[in-house]
């Protein structure tokens, strides 16, 4: 029986799940798997049927990323793009 | 960026009293209240070193006895002391009930108030529990806590819908099947099947009256749904229909909401405390006069 981790120790782990990425960047977890599955979102997974991995620090700055780029008016297509190069 | 609360019970006012009327009492806060009461029965039991299940089942049976006769003296005392904790994290505040702009409710001198919860701190909870059980992978036993409450207390539909229930039911009862802590807290119940019957009647009525047809039904017989057809009166003879929405905003905005117009395509909405409104005038018959207005009803995407 696992439990919930605290935000500090969240915060100090170089590994977040999908969930609590969520709770780290406030985005919507329909939006986050979204990302995910456009590969605008980089995640790691040990083996097929384990649980995918974000690096922390990493992913809350590509959402913010995303974010922004969202807000200056920049399709989904045009950010691929963008993070791409 | 907001402190997130680590305490069940926190989270879980936050999620429940989002929107409960706060000023007068509810059959839905007096369900969010007692659910709040077991949060603090399962912090201190998991405060405790890991405990059998049967253990945890006998205390948990035990502590849940006065929850479940939990009197309205005891759920107004519980509800000040969740509330001022969440205010003064900022995490909780009183705004005024858009019902009580309308017509009736304003002549007659009725302030109704209701809680909002801090907007980023509601979508952190709620989409960090909403990822947990709709991605794979182990579900921790305070996510699971957390959805006992939201079971027991009926704000589990504010969070899921239909199909994600079905898929979330799925994974609780293999997860139950699996490990006994989980199932004995699954098959533990505080809820009163009459107060549930109550407001999911309500609930109901609420989803039937999104229906097109019969919002227009609503507005001639206001008194079916309440807050969906809201009447905001005023004086302004021979003005355009910009000056009267104008009209409208001031009106509400000096009674502390926050209104904004929106444009869709060829129509303007008008946003007030973050959810979508359709403004039409009217005039109504009231006391026998005529009285000239605008009427307000929520739009759904």
């Amino acid at each position: 029986m696992s439990r919930q981790r605290t935000m500090e120790k969240i915060l100090s782990s170089e590994y977040v799940s999908i969930g609590e990425l969520a709770r780290l960047t406030g985005c919507r977890y329909s939006t986050l798997k979204f990302y995910t599955e456009e590969g605008m979102l980089p995640f790691e997974q040990a083996e097929e049927n384990l649980t995918r991995r974000y690096r922390r620090e990493e992913s809350v700055m590509r959402t913010a990323q995303i974010r922004s780029l969202r807000e200056a008016g920049r399709s989904i297509p045009e950010i691929k793009e963008i993070l791409k190069e | 960026m907001k402190k997130i609360m680590d305490s069940l019970s926190q989270q879980f006012a936050i999620l429940g009293l989002n929107g409960l009327d706060s000023t007068h009492p509810s059959t839905a806060k007096r369900a969010v209240l007692r659910a709040v009461a077991a949060a603090k029965l399962l912090e201190q039991l998991n405060e405790t070193q890991p405990m059998d299940s049967c253990v945890f089942a006998a205390r948990l049976e035990e502590g849940l006895l006065p929850i479940r006769t939990q009197r309205r003296r005891q759920a107004r005392i519980l509800e000040q002391d969740i509330v001022s904790d969440l205010k003064d994290c900022g995490a909780l505040e009183e705004v005024p009930d858009l019902l009580a702009c309308d017509i009736h409710y304003d002549t007659a001198g009725v302030s109704i108030f209701a809680y909002r919860s801090d907007p980023d701190l509601y979508l952190r909870i709620s989409e960090s529990l909403r990822a947990e059980i709709l991605e794979d992978g182990p579900i921790t036993w305070d996510s699971f806590c957390l959805l006992w409450l939201l079971r027991e207390s009926c704000c589990i539909h504010d969070l899921f819908s239909a199909e994600e229930q079905n898929r979330l039911n799925t994974r609780l009862i293999d997860l139950s099947t699996r490990d006994t802590m989980f199932q004995s807290l699954w098959h533990a119940q505080f809820h009163k099947s009459l107060e549930r019957l109550s407001i999911h009647i309500l609930r109901g009525k609420k989803n039937l009256f999104r229906n097109p047809y019969l919002e227009g039904v609503v507005l001639v017989f206001p008194f079916l749904e309440r807050r969906q057809a809201v009447f905001i009166d005023f004086v302004i003879l021979g003005t355009t229909v910009h000056s009267r929405r104008q009209a409208v905003i001031e009106y509400l905005t000096e009674r502390g909401h926050y209104v904004e117009e929106v444009r869709n395509n060829k129509e303007t909405l008008l946003k007030i405390d973050n959810t979508y409104y359709r403004i039409f005038p009217r005039t109504i018959r009231f006391n026998r006069i005529p009285v000239q207005g605008a009427n307000l009803t929520p739009v759904y995407w």
